[in-house]
């Protein structure tokens, strides 16, 4: 019973994003920046993970240690932290497609590299993340100005003061991976 | 139900080479977004498009406060060789009035040294719900716009306005309060359209100083 439920929320998650083919809900998340950056990403990389895990191929060829998984996926967070890009996506419908797309793409691709990457690559991948996000963040809560056109001050302080947080919590879920590398070596090099 | 992911034997010198290639998409798409790493947010693109002369709107059709169809920058003779352009609501308590009162001042400076409108004041309204003409000439009346030298007017229709927003990079956003916030403040556009200056509310004198060469008729 319990296989089904979870392949039936497995399905569902893999699914949500055609639920921002749905104009008003995506609006509604885009409206604000701070579900734009915390709600929508994750949400497509989680969806891309799922869907990647259950993928019979993909680039593995290409993904020794998953070393393609963290660079795409640090590539794209990057980019979509630039504040000019989030007003592109907003004003543009094909930059629009191509950051869902690229989101949805590099939680597949992150999907399949986690279980070949040794704890190492883990560490880094989500130290690096979390600094990004944390100075990103920073920097948005102590700009006057704003930094999105699209986006109100509030707006851009809630969302630089959940990016601090998203960096701690990635901060902190590096040092739990750094404290227990041998159970991770043995699940995770081939 | 899903099957266990097949494993590939990766090569290390592909992976690298893919990475090497996401890496490289990275910058060129960086780059192509901030303008070669020189603007990272949507008003320095703006201002750097501005420098390039690159930003040009098309000519809006526009209803007067007065009820008649207005088209600015065109070939026209007589035309206005500049103008002087802002967006508001009429219902704004804030800065739309003060940038009102700005446009009272510049109007002023104009009539005093001009016979004709050689460089135009027009405040636009993006507010097409409320902004009827009643409200426009309300506006106009309040701030002693006089129909001539500054002329305040809406869009006629959505799309209208849509394409003179997008067209000079205006983006305009509900500020929760049944308001509405934007970027820039005053615009100076040449008889052609083409954004030469943006000059913030405090700049009326600058803005008006940069308006009056473009109106010079030329040798």
């Amino acid at each position: 019973m319990s296989t089904a439920w979870a392949a039936a929320a497995r399905r569902f998650v893999e699914g949500a994003p055609l639920l921002l083919l749905f104009d008003p809900l995506r609006q509604a998340l885009e409206g604000r920046m701070l579900l734009h950056m915390m709600v929508e990403f994750p949400w497509l990389m989680v969806a891309g993970w799922c869907f990647g895990t259950r993928l019979r191929r993909g680039a593995d060829a290409f993904d020794a240690h998953g070393l393609l998984g963290i660079t795409v996926a640090s590539a794209v967070a990057a980019f979509w932290m630039i504040p000019a890009a989030l007003d592109a996506s907003l004003l543009s419908t094909p930059v629009q497609v191509v950051k869902l797309a690229v989101w949805w793409l590099a939680g597949i691709l992150l999907g399949r590299s986690w279980p070949r990457m040794p704890v190492e690559t883990k560490v880094f991948f989500l130290g690096n993340l979390a600094w990004m996000a944390a100075t990103v963040g920073l920097l948005y809560q102590s700009t006057e100005r704003r930094l999105c056109a699209n986006y109100l001050s509030d707006d851009q302080q809630l969302a630089g003061g959940a990016l601090v947080m998203l960096g701690v919590l990635l901060g902190g879920l590096a040092v739990v991976f750094m404290l227990r590398p041998s159970k991770e070596r043995e699940a995770g090099i081939e | 139900m899903g099957s266990a992911p097949r494993r590939t034997s990766p090569h290390l010198g592909a992976t690298l080479a893919a990475c090497a290639i996401t890496l490289a998409a990275l910058l060129a798409a960086a780059h192509g977004l901030t303008r070669g790493f020189k603007a990272w947010t949507y008003d320095e693109r703006r201002a750097l498009d501005l420098q390039h002369g690159s930003i040009v709107a098309r000519p809006p059709a526009l209803l007067s406060s007065r009820g008649e169809l207005h088209q600015p920058w065109s070939d026209a003779p007589g035309s206005p060789r500049a103008y002087l352009v802002d967006f508001v609501y009429t219902s704004c308590p804030g800065v739309c009035q003060v940038l009102g009162g700005e446009f009272a001042r510049m109007q002023a400076a104009l009539q005093e040294v001009q016979a004709g409108p050689s460089v135009a004041l027009l405040s636009v309204s993006f507010d097409l719900e409320r902004d009827d003409r009643a409200a426009l000439a309300a506006y106009a009346r309040l701030h002693r716009a006089d129909g001539t030298q500054w002329i305040v007017a809406v869009p006629r229709s959505p799309d209208d306005l849509d394409r003179l927003l997008r067209d000079l990079q205006v983006v305009v956003v509900p500020d929760g309060s049944g308001g509405f916030v934007h970027n820039g403040a005053i615009h100076l556009l040449d008889a052609q359209g083409r954004l030469r200056g943006l000059f913030a509310y405090d700049e009326w004198r600058e803005a008006l100083a940069a308006a009056r060469p473009l109106a010079e008729p030329p040798p």
